[in-house]
């Protein structure tokens, strides 16, 4: 190419118009223009620069990173902080042991906590707290939802990306998924940080926040969140036991003939549906049931 | 003496601004190179994690050099990479041509293709300085400066690309 200083000025948006009038008549500009204006129509795929700051966020809030502070340039001193690296490392990795539980999809998992405090944790969510400190401090950082039944005891902090809750002994369901902030107090009263503002919920009171919308606060009635009570899970756990729970869930009366109630069962069943949730402790085993009268099953082994 | 607290990376809203401010381009870059979307925003999110490990020992007015430094060198850790795609806008007709006119429209797609296909065959190098100049709007200077190298190299490079392209596309026209 014959007017290279041309051709890179012409593309680095530089020509005075003279120079480029003088330029659109050479065989390189008649070549290159097709090229050089239809590459300007392409375009890279489409990047969700909100959803993907959501996600580093949360990385870096859950702790997963830490930003590290910089150590000066000599040797020694690198050497000294080393040494304070490691005692405090170890320091840290007591005091602040943190311990973390995450869901995936269609996944829940209950969780005792140190005071006998429980969590079900609902899928997709994590949650992490320091069971060294668990005595003096009991909070959690829950990123997702959770349903908690706390002990009585000094306060109960529930910290999320949208706002904080607190309470003393009681029993709510805490969502926080990407800028949506619900709160639901089932027993006792807790205490909702959101932005600036507070609210006090009481027993069968619900909060209700996102970031654009005016929050508010409702009143409902279930006893449990529905999505905590939809499955139970069982792991080697005798037949009779997982008997007892499918009466108690289904309000059933069942019966066995020929079956042996110490044998383990490992699975779980839906709450939503009897039949399925029948079938799916029945197959495994190899057993039949039929329904004798209403409300009343029979379990047997052919 | 001066808080500069406020200034580093390691302040949220620092760090958010900067993010918005860099990370499409990042993302651009980054696709350029390896032609595949999801392994372009792992790239953006992995160098922006190590920006904010890193927040208090960066200097904000090097971070963006960093930032770019750091995608660059991921990517290096990992040679294999897909074909760049490109897609492409609806054309502004200009020249009297109808817009309808299926014959043009047909051209204009196989003339479309020919020059994606023309571009995935750059070097890496090239590709990348050509995109980050057409698509992106970059100045040579602000190339050298994310791709830490001189602007003479950018030049070269785009001198190579445009070769290269008109070979491959010798006097086709849409």
């Amino acid at each position: 190419m014959e007017n290279r200083d041309q051709i890179l000025k012409w593309l680095n948006g530089e020509l005075t118009p003279e120079e480029l009038a003088d330029f659109k008549i050479t065989k390189d500009y008649q070549q290159l223009k097709p090229i050089v204006e239809n590459s300007s129509h392409f375009e890279a795929p489409a990047f969700d620069e909100d959803a993907n700051y959501r996600k580093l966020k949360e990385i870096m809030d859950n702790g997963e990173v830490e930003s590290k502070e910089s150590f000066g340039r000599f040797m020694y001193l690198k050497i000294a902080a080393v040494l304070v690296v490691v005692l405090a490392t170890g320091m840290f990795f007591f005091l602040n042991k943190q311990e973390r539980i995450s869901t995936g999809t269609a996944e829940i998992t209950l969780l005792d906590l140190p005071d006998e405090s429980s969590i079900i944790l609902n899928s997709d969510s994590r949650i992490s707290y320091q069971p060294e400190i668990w005595g003096s401090e009991r909070t959690i950082k829950l990123v997702g939802e959770a349903f908690f039944k706390v002990e009585t005891g000094g306060d109960f902090t529930v910290k999320t990306e949208n706002g904080k809750v607190k309470v003393v002994g009681t029993a709510f369901n805490v969502r926080s998924r990407n800028d949506e902030f619900r709160v639901w107090c089932y027993e006792g009263a807790v205490k909702v940080s959101f932005g600036d503002k507070e609210f006090l919920l009481k027993e069968r009171q619900a909060f209700f926040g996102t970031q654009d919308t005016i929050s508010k606060v409702l009143k409902f009635n279930e006893e449990i969140p529905v999505w905590a009570i939809q499955e139970s899970t069982f792991e080697a756990v005798p037949l009779r036991e997982v008997i007892r729970e499918l009466e108690e869930q289904f309000d059933i009366e069942i019966s066995t003939k020929n079956v042996n109630l110490e044998q383990l069962f490992t699975g779980s069943f839906s709450h939503s549906d009897m039949e399925l949730a029948l079938k799916a402790v029945t197959v495994p085993l190899q057993l039949q049931y039929v329904t004798e009268a209403d409300k009343k099953i029979v379990l047997y082994e052919e | 003496m001066k808080d500069t607290s406020k200034e580093n990376l390691c302040n949220e809203q620092v760090f958010r601004e900067f993010y918005k401010h860099h990370s499409r381009n990042l993302f651009n870059f980054m696709y350029y190179k390896c032609g595949n979307s999801e392994q372009a925003s792992d790239y953006v999110q992995e160098s922006f994690i190590r920006i904010f490990e890193n927040c208090s020992k960066i200097i904000p007015s090097k971070a963006k050099s960093f930032l770019f430094t750091t995608a660059n060198n991921l990517f290096l850790n990992v040679k294999k990479h897909d074909k760049v795609k490109l897609s492409y806008k609806e054309q502004q007709v200009s020249d009297g041509i109808e817009k309808e006119d299926p014959h043009f429209i047909l051209r204009e797609k196989e003339y479309m293709e020919q020059l994606q296909n023309a571009i995935a065959n750059l070097t890496d190098a090239q590709r990348e300085v050509f995109l980050l100049n057409r698509i992106d709007d970059k100045k040579y200077r602000e190339i050298a400066e994310i791709l830490n190298i001189s602007q003479k190299a950018v030049e070269k490079r785009m001198m190579g690309a445009l070769i290269k392209l008109r070979e491959a596309l010798g006097d086709n026209k849409v």
